[in-house]
């Protein structure tokens, strides 16, 4: 009787029982650098500071995006950033550009190293999202703004594609993240057009 | 064939040849018929009524055959012919009336036509417009009987038989009445005014005016009557007056009677009494004072304001009126002379001053008012109202007053005059004028003028010492003022610096907000998924595809 009745309740209970979810993944843009850059500011260098990303709205959440389709987005409810894209987006900006250049220093804007900056840079980042058709795609405007000066430069349109060679989204934030390289050799290329004009 | 006729005619039995003069018993029937008929225009000859006449003004509405004589509403007889009079002054119209009629034919009888009538005094003879003018009989017992009637023009307004009292009321005022007028007693209507007749060689109206039942017992030989027609407005010394009898008087005319205060009653009046209509209650009042003492007052100002009637007091009691304003001229006082005085009739009644209504009243009032004269009573105008300019005579005593010679005007003794009240406020004024003149207004210009100054300097030596107070005053509050403001604001910097840009507590907050938001952001799906399935959060159905991006290659295979 007793052991008819525990083989029940095991039954029971082995209704309740669920398959293992996936784990979570985070990821970060700006990864640990394996070694460390002098980025010691030198007397005489620019300075030029990096505004704060202006995101698209669909981006400023923590989940990563993929576009499904068209106009269909799928928000990943297994892979998340650790930080905001927002800030991932600008530190690793900042790192690559000063990593690129020895003539001019980029900084966080609302940092306190930001002191009399010879320009600002304001990027907007209208996409940031892998493709249902195995792509990566970073899209949006940059402008340079001199100090002391009320105009601005001509705002630079940048549109980068990459093909994913492997699945899942570890290689895709790798992707994402050699598109912020060429994002800032451009910047890099116009700040330089910009300093000998 | 002629031999074979008389044969036969021979052969034939003789015809039996009858006198036939008898009446056929056939005839009977018409002649019963006709004996019938001739009854019957014999019954009716016979039985009907008594033809009358009755002269009207115009035949208005009244058709042979169809306009009716009733009485009490009981239909008497009915117009056969309507015909103009020889002289076309009327209209004659001949009327049957019933035989059993006929005795209320007398002489006193009254014939009216009934047609409607709208009058400010009532509306009557609605049912007529209907059933068409008729006319009405009052029969009366009095008198003989007889066919020719006068028809009344308007129809009476008081029924005949009617209990009450009759009376002729006359007036030679201004104001009139008409049939039908209220007389009002105490508000009540309790009598009308019946006809009117106007007396040519006597130049006044009389007006036959009836009195119901029992409120002609009111009616006593000291009654009076007086006008209350309209809204009557009476501007006296305390004030404004208004008078009003009751509302058909408001609108139309209307006389009130009693009996003035302190009057007995009198006699009850039992028969056709006359009575005059007075103009108002005061004026009816004073006819209670029949006897009178004349006297005569030569007024050397103006007389603008006083009229005839206008009180003669006695300081200030009423004690007669004035009866006339300038006396025919004598020989010494004309109009064209330099002293003219006009002359005026004044009246003093005995009853006014306690005495008795007879001649030994006024023979005293006469003596009194001689020796009064002679003690120093004077005679003056003065204003009653100011804002009518009505005047009056009063009669005062002055002492000092030089005696005046007895003298008479026409007969009449002559109260001595002073100076009327225009006279003396003239001469006060001057006086005042005077006065003012003999004020000195240089010196006191001067004295105010040292005055004027001293308090100048006064003004300028507290305007200093004023400000130096304010000076003192700002000086005290500005500096612990400050010192507060400066206090507050080192508190708020210190608070500011607490939550400022870099801070701790700003840094902390800011993180702790980014937390709170990167942990909304994360439970959002979630919160959605529970929302969508509530039961997902223990039982994963494990239906939701896991999707990864793939590789370039594999997604083209």
């Amino acid at each position: 009787m007793s052991k008819s009745l525990i083989i029940t309740l095991m039954l029971l209970l082995s209704g309740c029982s669920v398959k293992p979810t996936e784990k979570v993944n985070y990821y970060l843009l700006n990864s640990v650098p394996a070694e460390s850059h002098n980025i010691a500011r030198k007397t005489g260098e620019h300075v030029i500071a990096v505004a704060e990303i202006r995101l698209a709205d669909y981006l400023k959440q923590t989940n990563l995006t993929m576009q499904l389709q068209t106009h269909q987005l799928y928000f990943s409810k297994n892979h998340f950033w650790a930080e905001s894209l927002q800030t991932g987006i600008q530190k690793a900006l900042i790192s690559d550009l000063n990593a690129g250049t020895d003539s001019a220093s980029f900084v966080d804007a609302s940092s306190e190293a930001a002191i009399r900056p010879t320009s600002k840079i304001n990027i907007s980042v209208d996409h940031f999202v892998t493709t249902h058709d195995s792509k990566v795609v970073m899209s949006g405007q940059f402008w340079f703004k001199q100090s002391g000066a009320d105009n601005t430069s001509q705002l630079q349109h940048f549109h980068y594609t990459a093909d994913l060679q492997q699945d899942g989204f570890p290689h895709a934030v790798f992707k994402l993240r050699e598109l912020l390289k060429r994002l800032s050799d451009d910047i890099l290329v116009k700040a330089n057009q910009l300093g000998s004009s | 064939m002629s031999n074979n006729i008389t044969e036969q005619n021979v052969t034939e039995q003789a015809a039996l040849v009858e006198d036939s003069r008898r009446i056929s018993r056939i005839w009977l029937i018409p002649m019963v018929a006709l004996s019938i008929g001739i009854w019957m225009i014999y019954y009716q000859w016979a039985n009907q009524g008594p033809l009358i006449t009755i002269e009207f003004n115009s035949a208005t509405g009244i058709e042979a055959d169809k306009t009716k004589i009733k009485t009490k509403d009981v239909e008497i007889g009915v117009v056969k012919k309507v015909a103009l009079k020889d002289d076309l002054s009327g209209v004659i119209v001949t009327a049957r009336i019933e035989p059993s009629s006929a005795k209320l034919l007398q002489q006193d009888s009254n014939f009216w036509l009934v047609r409607p009538r709208v009058s400010l005094s009532g509306v009557s003879g609605l049912s007529t417009l209907l059933s068409g003018p008729y006319i009405t009989m009052e029969p009366s017992n009095n008198g003989e009987t007889v066919t020719e009637f006068v028809a009344l023009p308007n129809p009476p307004v008081t029924a005949a038989g009617t209990p009450g009292l009759q009376l002729t009321l006359n007036s030679n005022d201004e104001f009139a009445f008409k049939e039908g007028d209220p007389i009002i007693y105490k508000g009540l209507k309790v009598g009308e005014f019946e006809n009117i007749y106007f007396n040519l060689e006597e130049r006044v109206v009389y007006y036959n005016a009836f009195i119901e039942a029992p409120y002609h017992k009111l009616i006593t030989e000291n009654t009076k009557f007086w006008n209350t027609s309209g809204i009557r407005f009476e501007l006296a010394a305390n004030g404004i007056e208004v008078q009003a009898g009751s509302l058909e008087t408001i609108l139309t005319n209307g006389v009130t009677f009693g009996i003035p205060d302190g009057m007995p009653a009198g006699r009850k009046i039992t028969k056709r009494a006359y009575f005059d209509i007075y103009k108002d209650y005061q004026t009816a009042s004073d006819e209670r004072y029949k006897l009178g003492v004349n006297f005569v007052i030569l007024i050397e100002d103006t007389i603008r304001g006083l009229t005839i009637g206008a009180p003669v007091e006695y300081r200030g009691l009423e004690i007669g009126k004035v009866l006339d304003i300038n006396l025919p001229a004598t020989s010494q006082n004309q109009i064209g002379s330099e002293d003219y005085a006009i002359p005026v009739l004044i009246t003093i009644q005995p009853s006014r001053v306690q005495q008795p209504d007879n001649r030994q009243g006024a023979d005293f009032v006469r003596q009194q008012t001689l020796l009064w004269i002679q003690q120093g009573l004077r005679a003056s105008l003065k204003v009653g109202n100011i804002l009518t300019g009505g005047l009056y005579v009063d009669l005062q005593h002055y002492e000092d007053m030089e005696p005046e010679s007895y003298q008479t005007f026409h007969g009449y003794d002559v109260i001595p005059t002073t100076s009327g009240e225009f006279a003396q406020i003239t001469h006060k004024l001057t006086d005042v004028l005077d006065t003012i003149n003999g004020i000195p207004f240089d010196d006191i210009a001067g004295n105010t003028n040292t005055l004027l100054k001293s308090l100048d300097e006064t003004a300028i030596s507290f305007q200093k010492t004023a400000q130096s107070v304010e000076h003192l005053l700002k000086d005290v509050e500005g500096a612990k003022t400050s010192r507060n403001i400066n206090q507050t604001i080192e508190a708020l910097d210190a608070l500011l610096q607490n939550y400022s840009k870099g801070s701790k507590s700003h840094d902390e907050l800011i993180d702790s907000l980014r937390a709170f938001q990167a942990t909304m952001e994360q439970l959002t799906p979630l919160l959605q998924q529970m929302n969508k399935q509530p039961n997902s959060l223990i039982f994963a159905d494990g239906t939701e595809p896991v999707i990864e991006p793939k590789a370039k290659d594999s997604n083209n295979e």
